[in-house]
């Protein structure tokens, strides 16, 4: 029977190709959409979970988020120094660690930060040792620099334009071990040198760094240092320690000792001109938005895969229509009934099986590609992945096919063999 | 080899006022050789569909030797049908993107029963009826050809019964003449009892006895016996 059915199948090739190719695009759709948005979802948690607790000043807690963990661009109101200080000396807190913003090279964001977020943020170090002076930088595993290399800082956020800081060059002292998060992507550098270029050493400076650099550089800067850029270079520490002068800053990430701790200081830092924010609440609430998209795809997917079941279904009760007399030779020829709903059934199925399980591989395949785009642009890596929801979905539209494709097996069953054979 | 018993068949559809077939007796013997002719429209299909099986019949008995399939349900009457009836038809039937001797072996197939033991068999008669190239596929071969494979197929099993439903129509008169002969040799080879429906005057005068259906009905039989 199996023979018989392959030879149809062959023979009806064209046909046989537009119904798997139909099918295989409708389950791709929902396949896609459905790892799409779980890669979606488990990446950006992934990435959000080394961090604890972000500061930032009172503004919207969506784009704190984005700008200080997923190093999208966008200008954040400052938060003066003084909170920085306050942190750093909190006993609650194991490390407070500012982000600057506003440089990048070659698409990679510079952020100005001390050495703790180096372990914090990154991976540690996995080759070379940890900026300790201000022309230093340390690098993501996704920079495609060298040890020893030069980073010349371009104002502005990555993909906008810019000009470049003829102040300062940055010499690459280590790299980072790999995350999978937007720090692969970036470049820490110390803040203070960011506040140096930004002209923002002296006092907070809410208005952030969107003036002329040139004047605002200190001119009486120690010649000894290093080569690069003796008016840059001081001989002030690095890392801190802060105080009610420190210039401010975009965000802190800050550590906290205890889960309590982290309550307490959420609690604290909520009130008045500050914000501070749990990420992974955060994007708990983005991804209701994200659920809520998905829903709305998820549904025109399904939408997709009635309507070609039901042009399958019609095209196929056409098709055992006009095939009425085959079917009739057949039962003359003495093939017992349950055979002939058998091929038909068999028929169908292979294709739609067929169809479903080439549209498995293909929804795979557009989400990883996607995925892939994602981590090139971003950094962070979305793990695309069949979860075992996934495989009752398969079995349950397996399960439909198979119900479906009886109808015309069925009617195959039924046909009175004698009014197949007349001409 | 079987014989045919029937007896009182009235066959009638609904709508119309008198049966399209009525046959209060009819007996053919064993391994005898019958034409039935007659014009379009006189019943000669539905005969061949309620001998064989494939409809049944509401009244009177069909029965072939001890088995009266007028009483059969569908599934055993496919059975018996695939045990005891050879059928060959007009149009061949033959399955596209088989093999020849795919075809012939397809209803072995389709009942689920193993074909290897029909392998030997099916290439005997295929050689027999005259086919070299037992795999070659359907499609490449002439409609005589065709027919032989056809015939080729109906023989597979030993049928008790050969039955042709105007197998020479659709033929040229050479392959005509081709497969009328080896219907007549194989029957008389198998020892099978011959139903031909036919308009082949060549063919139907090289039977045995000729039944002539009108409207349904038996009016003469030019060979003699009369079965009305």
């Amino acid at each position: 029977m199996i023979r018989f059915v392959l030879a149809d199948l062959r023979r009806l090739w064209a046909g046989s190709l537009v119904v798997v190719l139909l099918v295989a695009l409708a389950t791709a759709l929902g396949v896609a959409v459905t790892l799409q948005e779980r890669a979606l979802r488990l990446g950006s948690a992934r990435a959000a979970d080394k961090f604890d607790l972000v500061v930032g000043a009172a503004g919207s807690e969506t784009q704190l988020v984005l700008s200080s963990i997923f190093l999208q661009p966008s200008p954040l109101p400052l938060v003066p120094g003084k909170v920085l200080h306050d942190l750093a000396e909190d006993p609650r807190v194991a490390w407070a660690a500012p982000v600057g913003f506003g440089d990048s090279f070659v698409g990679h964001p510079i952020v100005g930060t001390t050495t703790a977020l180096i372990d914090g943020a990154g991976g540690g170090l996995a080759e070379g040792r940890a900026f300790a002076a201000r022309p230093e930088a340390v690098i993501g595993s996704a920079v495609a620099l060298k040890l020893g290399q030069d980073v010349k800082p371009m104002h502005g956020m990555p993909g906008e334009g810019g000009h470049a800081h003829a102040e300062i060059a940055y010499r690459v002292v280590g790299r980072m071990a790999s995350t999978g998060t937007p720090w692969d992507r970036a470049i820490l550098v110390p803040i203070e040198a960011v506040w140096g270029i930004h002209g923002m050493e002296t006092a907070p400076e809410p208005a952030g760094h969107d003036h002329d650099h040139d004047q605002d550089h200190e001119a009486g800067a120690d010649p000894a240092q290093e080569e690069h850029d003796p008016g840059e270079a001081r001989p002030s520490a690095i890392g801190g320690p802060w105080s009610g002068t420190t210039p401010g800053v975009p965000a802190i990430l800050v550590k906290p000792k205890t889960f309590a701790d982290a309550y307490k200081l959420r609690g604290q830092y909520r009130a008045g001109a500050t914000l501070a924010v749990f990420p992974g609440e955060v994007l708990t609430s983005l991804y209701a938005t994200l659920g809520d998209a998905k829903k709305v795809l998820g549904a025109v997917a399904i939408g997709a895969q009635v309507l070609v079941a039901a042009a399958i279904a019609l095209v196929t009760i056409v098709h055992v229509g006009q095939r009425r007399r085959q079917i009739g030779a057949l039962r003359a020829l003495g093939a017992p009934r349950l055979a002939l709903f058998g091929i038909v059934w068999t028929e169908l199925f292979l294709l739609v099986a067929g169809g479903v399980l080439l549209g498995l591989a293909l929804g795979y395949g557009v989400a990883l590609f996607l995925s892939a785009l994602f981590t090139r642009e971003n950094g962070v890596v979305l793990p695309v992945a069949f979860a075992p929801a996934d495989w009752r979905l398969v079995l349950a539209l397996l399960g439909v096919s198979a119900v479906l494709a009886a109808v015309p097996a069925v009617m195959a069953y039924r046909q009175p063999p004698a009014a197949a054979l007349r001409a | 080899m079987l014989g045919l018993h029937i007896e009182r068949l009235a066959v009638s559809f609904p709508g119309l006022p008198t049966p399209v077939l009525s046959i209060p007796q009819l007996e053919i013997p064993p391994g005898a050789r019958v034409a039935v002719t007659g014009p379009s429209g006189s019943g000669k299909s539905t005969l061949v569909n309620i001998v064989t099986g494939l409809e049944r019949s509401t009244q009177g008995v069909v029965r072939w030797r001890d088995t009266d399939i007028a009483t059969l349900p569908e599934s055993k009457r496919d059975a018996w049908r695939a045990e005891n009836i050879g059928l060959v038809m007009q149009d061949f039937h033959l399955f596209p993107g088989l093999s020849a001797l795919e075809n012939v072996l397809l209803p072995v197939r389709l009942r689920a029963r193993s074909v290897a033991s029909h392998i030997g068999r099916a290439r005997e008669l295929m050689t027999r009826v005259g086919l070299v190239r037992h795999d070659q596929s359907i499609t490449t071969m002439s409609r005589g050809e065709m027919q032989r494979v056809a015939v080729a197929r109906a023989l597979l099993r030993n049928p008790g019964v050969i039955i042709a439903d105007e197998p020479t129509a659709s033929l040229d008169p050479e392959s005509g003449a081709v497969v009328a002969d080896l219907l007549l040799e194989l029957a008389e080879e198998a020892g099978a009892t011959l139903l031909v429906v036919s308009h082949d005057a060549r063919l139907v005068e090289r039977m045995d006895r000729r039944i002539r259906l009108v409207a349904g009905r038996i009016i003469a039989e030019p060979a003699g016996d009369l079965a009305a």
